[in-house]
């Protein structure tokens, strides 16, 4: 369930090289190759291949998330909580991403960066507190064994919220965000897939690289308690 | 003993324990009265005002004072180990969550109607007629809430700061049911404006209903995980 065993083929800095290549190119396609305008967005669409992608990658992130907390309610691993956990932060910093790009684009297109009548902003930032009580409920727990498991059951719970979340906003909803953006030519939607793809990757990439900071830290901490507190160190 | 037998047993024993104590209902109970109290002293000066926002201020005090009793549902056991003596019993954990929930929901309906009983005084209402709707909304909204809240308040009763992170984890997770029972709210508390068409309250507590069967159906697979020692 660890990360690292997913995707041992490609070591993490060739992984984090390819990331930040992919979303480079795409800042290139953005830039010089998209048309600088859309039909009734005008250029303020151009944000949406920035914030369509971190969008994608936080919500595949929290649903990684809850079936890695599965995986560590069935076999009580120490180290599948640590990816659930780092899987969490990283869907964080996509849905903060998410959040702010949204904002921006929002006070491009109406105006205003917040509308409360909009149930999809709603449903992005609900999301956004509940994982954030996730990070914060972890820190509040001192014993490992205990915050893995609670922190697994938190998982799960947020993660049928998730949908939950996503279809009760579809069915008491006013909608006037764009469910989807009339992409007029191809390119324009191969860039979409392509800028989602590039981000995703980038993802993993920060996932991999804080699930080995959080294993080193657990490592530190459990050779800190059994080895140099052995009586007569 | 059957599973249906214990989960009875467990009831019984809940609400005599909470009778002789009368603890978590009265701080509910009181905690609900001052906040509805505030808030129509907030707007008595505006009849509008009190018919617009009298349903927000009914089911933000319903969510907030229900974290009183929620936040004490295992404080005792946990205070004194019962818990511990109750799963060396023959009973089944998922029982015990879902005998928990069903003595909660108890208290936490006691206190919705007794504010109920207050806002008929202070906000003036007069849709008798929408009463049944209103009932089975709550119960529903209850549901929902007890069942989700039940987890995770067995998992904070004992933590740092447990009582405020029982809140930061449950009120976002009730966004939804709560989104359900302010739009219920929108019809039973008030004529809905010309041009306006809310949700049907049935709607509503239907939608509310499911929530609460989600979340009772996740709390009873997990709770066992959460109460292992």
């Amino acid at each position: 369930m660890k990360p690292s065993n997913w995707l041992a083929f490609l070591p993490l800095p060739a992984h984090l090289v390819l990331g930040w290549a992919l979303v480079l190119a795409t800042l290139y396609l953005v830039c010089f190759a998209v048309p600088m305008q859309e039909e009734t967005l005008q250029e303020s669409y151009l944000i949406f291949y920035f914030h369509f992608p971190s969008a994608i990658s936080c919500l595949v992130l929290f649903v990684i998330a809850g079936l890695v907390c599965i995986y560590q309610l069935s076999t009580g691993s120490q180290r599948a909580d640590l990816a659930a956990a780092s899987a969490v932060e990283v869907g964080l910093l996509g849905c903060t991403i998410t959040l702010v790009t949204g904002m921006v684009w929002a006070k491009a297109a109406w105006g205003k960066p917040w509308i409360w009548h909009d149930k999809r902003l709603l449903t992005v930032a609900i999301m956004w507190f509940t994982y954030l009580g996730y990070y914060l409920f972890r820190m509040a727990v001192e014993n490992p064994v205990q915050r893995a498991r609670y922190s697994a059951v938190l998982g799960v719970l947020f993660a049928i919220n998730v949908p939950l979340v996503w279809f009760a906003i579809r069915l008491f909803g006013q909608v006037s965000h764009p469910m989807t953006i009339n992409l007029q030519s191809p390119f324009m939607k191969s860039t979409q897939w392509f800028g989602a793809l590039a981000f995703f990757i980038l993802y993993l990439a920060f996932w991999r690289l804080r699930y080995r900071a959080l294993a080193l830290k657990s490592d530190a901490e459990w050779l800190e308690e059994t080895v140099f507190s052995q009586p007569g160190r | 003993m059957s599973h249906l037998r214990v989960f009875f047993c467990l009831i019984r024993w809940d609400l005599a324990v909470e009778w002789r104590r009368r603890e978590t209902t009265l701080n509910m109970c009181l905690f609900a009265l001052l906040l509805l109290f505030i808030g129509s002293y907030s707007v008595a000066s505006r009849t509008e005002l009190q018919r617009e926002f009298g349903s927000i201020f009914f089911w933000m005090v319903v969510l907030f004072a229900g974290t009183v009793g929620l936040s004490r549902a295992f404080l005792h056991e946990r205070e004194n180990a019962a818990l511990t003596g109750v799963l060396v019993a023959p009973v089944d954990a998922g029982v015990l969550y879902l005998a928990k929930v069903a003595a909660t929901w108890i208290y936490v309906m006691a206190m919705e109607l007794l504010v109920f009983g207050a806002y008929l005084i202070l906000f003036s209402f007069d849709r008798y007629d929408r009463l049944g709707i209103l009932l089975a909304v709550m119960g529903a909204f209850t549901l929902a809430y007890v069942g989700a809240g039940m987890v995770l308040a067995a998992m904070t009763t004992g933590l740092r700061g447990g009582e405020l992170i029982l809140r930061v984890l449950l009120f976002p997770l009730m966004v939804p049911a709560v989104i359900a029972a302010l739009e219920a709210g929108e019809s039973i508390f008030k004529e809905p404006p010309p041009g306006e068409s809310p949700l049907s309250p049935a709607l509503c507590a239907v939608a509310l209903l499911c929530f609460g069967a989600i979340y009772l159906a996740s709390g009873f697979l997990l709770f066992p995980k959460v109460v292992e020692e």
